[in-house]
């Protein structure tokens, strides 16, 4: 009879002792999905689209009065929503970066890394167009971890920028070279986002958490997408193979690309390919912004399969954020061509909405 | 009187039903209130609806109060004087806290099912029933569990 007692009172202990535990490193993951979750159900639909799309730049402020961007958008001018967006975008990654687990903290630090590469994107882009250091300046969002230095930057030429950032995680010098040759700008676009996504795939792989198996998938998908946006833009931009190698993650097609004479031939034989389920819906004759938005698409699909197969946990957070950045990507695009005056119609064919 | 193993056991029983059914209950209003917590930050107006969540899983732990009062009825530990049980009554009446202990554990599953559906109603107000429906077909183990104990009771003459 002792011994019923004793293996009793030891079950007890274990439920009382270990499950809580269990549950303690679970608890922030399930908060954060509850978070995400009623953000997500604040995202734009299908008919809200529809009336802002056919609304008129006036309209917008009180479109999005009781809305997230309700405090960003203040008034109707392409200027102020775009800065409104940008402004929304990082208080966002700040809220999400504090609200995930501090044991991934070290990986979901690219959603402050990659206000430095915007900020130096904004430096570098303004320089190549020749805009006015206060204007760049006015332009960069207080935000990442290097936005002091970065702002310092902006009174400099652009071989001084990148020789300045050479021992910086973005030493960019290779698309430079290329840039001074081609004075194409997606050399150095390419190669800053190239060194962003170096980091944080080093450090998901380092961290050995079972609960970044869901990110990990996520960051393969990105990669992808990534390396196959420059090898298409590289393709039409008629760019070697060892050239372009240079900007990606990983060449594993290099024969395809090499033996293909245009992009659309590039694309069948990449149907052959481990990138096949990023080009699946894509057809002959497309423009690259088309085939852009085709390949987002497809990224954004992956992130929601993501969400779905993870009822706690990542899935939900990384399929909002694939989700919110798609969202104000087309926000930004809306007022864009709104204020080229084109066609709701028209509007509609470009927007990232599944 | 003096006490005997029988009444000993009975209140160990006793002890485990509450105890156990408790923790379930605890652990599974951990997941669902977490949530809840996770839901209220973004949109206090969802306050019922995440009361709602966070209710369910406390049935386990009332389940497991009721059989505590009943087996301590039954064996005269409540209104002060005890009752001779033998040995085996005793072992019976543990048993059925610990029917109704165990299945109160059900708790933990209740309380993951309330938080996965505090937040797709909360997102989704019209999926608000089926969700429901999911969370209260976790209750069956503990229905089970009091019925077979309330008969175990009655077979010793407890109640």
């Amino acid at each position: 009879m002792d011994v019923l007692v004793f293996v009793l009172v030891a079950a007890l202990a274990a439920v009382v002792f270990f499950v809580p535990l269990y549950l303690l490193r679970i608890t922030p993951i399930i908060y954060a999905t509850a978070v995400v979750k009623m953000k997500e159900s604040r995202l734009i639909d299908d008919k809200k689209y529809d009336e802002l799309v056919s609304s008129d730049l006036e309209d917008f402020p009180s479109f999005f009065e009781n809305t997230d961007y309700g405090k960003y958008i203040t008034e109707p001018t392409y200027e102020n929503i775009e800065r409104g967006l940008l402004l929304h975008e990082k208080d966002l990654d700040y809220e999400i970066f504090d609200l995930v687990p501090k044991d991934l903290s070290g990986v979901f630090d690219y959603l402050i890394k990659k206000w430095d590469v915007a900020n130096l994107r904004r430096v570098l882009g303004g320089l190549h167009a020749g805009m006015p250091v206060e204007e760049v300046k006015e332009g960069l969002v207080e935000a990442g971890y290097m936005y002091d230095s970065i702002q310092e930057l902006s009174e400099r030429d652009m071989e001084e920028v990148v020789s300045a950032l050479e021992g910086t995680p973005y030493d960019i010098r290779a698309g430079l070279e290329e840039y001074k040759a081609t004075r194409n700008f997606s050399f150095i676009d390419l190669l800053l986002k190239k060194r962003m996504f170096e980091r944080v795939v080093e450090e998901a792989i380092w961290s050995r958490e079972k609960k970044l198996k869901t990110f990990n998938d996520y960051l393969q998908v990105l990669a992808d997408s990534l390396d196959l946006n420059a090898m298409l833009r590289g393709k039409a931009g008629r760019v070697g193979a060892d050239e372009i190698r240079r900007f990606l993650m990983k060449f594993d097609v290099d024969r395809e690309y090499e033996e293909s004479k245009d992009v659309d031939e590039f694309l069948v034989r990449l149907k052959e390919t481990r990138y096949s389920y990023l080009v699946v819906d894509v057809g002959e004759g497309l423009d690259l912004m088309e085939l852009e938005r085709k390949i987002e698409e497809q990224v954004l699909r992956k992130a929601k399969d993501i969400s779905t197969a993870e009822a706690f946990g990542l899935g939900p957070v990384i399929s909002f954020l694939a989700m919110k950045e798609a969202e104000i990507r087309n926000i930004r695009l809306i007022a864009k061509l709104k204020e080229e005056g084109v066609s709701p119609e028209k509007i509609r064919e470009f927007l990232l909405i599944l | 009187m003096e006490p005997t193993m029988g009444l000993g056991y009975a209140a160990l029983g006793a002890g485990i039903a509450l105890g156990l059914a408790g923790a379930g209950t605890a652990i599974g209003l951990g997941f669902s209130g977490v949530a809840g917590t996770g839901i209220i930050s973004e949109d206090p107006r969802k306050f019922g609806n995440v009361l709602v969540w966070n209710a369910l899983p406390q049935t386990q732990m009332i389940y497991g109060f009721l059989m505590a009062i009943l087996i301590m009825l039954g064996a005269g530990l409540l209104g002060g004087t005890p009752r001779e049980i033998s040995d085996t009554d005793g072992l019976i009446a543990l048993g059925a806290g610990i029917v109704v202990g165990v299945t109160g554990l059900s708790g933990i599953g209740q309380g993951s099912i309330c938080g996965g559906g505090a937040i797709a109603s909360a997102k989704r107000p019209e999926v608000f029933g089926q969700s429901l429906v999911l969370a209260v077909l976790a209750e069956t183990p503990a229905i089970f569990g009091v019925v077979i104990a309330v008969l175990m009771l009655l077979s010793i003459g407890f109640l």
